[in-house]
């Protein structure tokens, strides 16, 4: 798989130097099974940095910031409601999923992308 | 000491408000820029267009041929390039930006990304760890 994912047992300053190496704004975070545990983004990350209980406390992991109840989206969704669900909350990017495993991500650029071909 | 010059990216895609809309979608598609700064003649921001801003035009069904100024935000928080840390963290922290035009005189000078804020501070943390752990083996 050529997307990002993040585990939540990941110390978080190793997913920080992972989502800097991919330049990606957000990963989803997926459990042992391959379903989704949530999504850390650079707000959770922001937040970890202001936040006077937790800011870069030693054995901080992905799980302690994570965002949990992400929207997702099935690999057969139509693009309408991949769409809708880009526009409609502020991740820039759904993960998809098939039979509830994570198999990858749609950005709002990829979408842009498909919007902007001739056909698209 | 902080010196926000250090976080403004100054090669940053911008564009024209008479530009069309399609024009914003390729340079959007082409950098890795989340927003687009719309500058007037004066190289003075006016708006900002985002990639949401393009989809939901596009996905709408709206006219492909619109202009920028058609579907651009003219409601934009900009930085200036005299603000301080605490400003800018609360900036990206509050209001959930990603990006933010930078602004000297007026002018557009730069973008600052929130994933660069994120590295500015991770390097500080470090160095600050790193100057601690030093004094501890000097016995300080």
């Amino acid at each position: 798989m050529d997307v990002l994912y993040l585990k939540p047992e990941m110390p978080i300053e190793q997913a920080i130097g992972l989502m800097r190496q991919k330049n990606t704004t957000s990963a989803p975070v997926l459990n042992d099974n391959d379903t989704i545990a949530g999504i850390l983004t650079e707000s959770d990350i922001i937040r970890m940095f202001i936040s006077p209980e937790n800011g870069g406390k030693e054995g901080t992991t992905v799980r302690d910031f994570m965002t949990e109840g992400v929207m997702t989206e099935q690999v057969d969704s139509d693009i309408s409601q991949i769409s809708w669900c880009l526009l409609n909350h502020h991740f820039g990017q759904v993960p998809i999923v098939y039979n509830g495993r994570f198999v990858g991500v749609i950005s709002r650029k990829d979408l842009l992308k498909f919007m902007m071909e001739p056909n698209g | 000491m902080f010196d926000i010059k250090e976080l403004i990216r100054k090669d940053v895609a911008f564009i024209d408000d008479h530009c069309r809309l399609a024009e914003a979608a390729r340079l959007l598609c082409v950098s890795d820029q989340l927003l687009l700064p719309v500058v007037n003649e004066c190289l003075e921001p006016i708006g900002v267009v985002t990639e949401k801003d393009v989809l939901g035009w596009l996905c709408a069904g709206r006219d492909r041929d619109a202009k920028v100024a058609d579907c651009m935000q003219t409601e934009f928080t900009t930085l200036d390039d005299s603000a301080g840390l605490i400003d800018v963290v609360y900036m990206f922290a509050r209001e959930n930006h990603r990006e933010i035009p930078v602004v000297s005189d007026g002018v557009l000078a730069g973008l600052i990304k929130r994933g660069n804020l994120i590295k500015y501070l991770i390097d500080k943390k470090t160095a600050a760890n790193r100057g601690a752990e030093k004094k501890m083996k000097c016995g300080v």
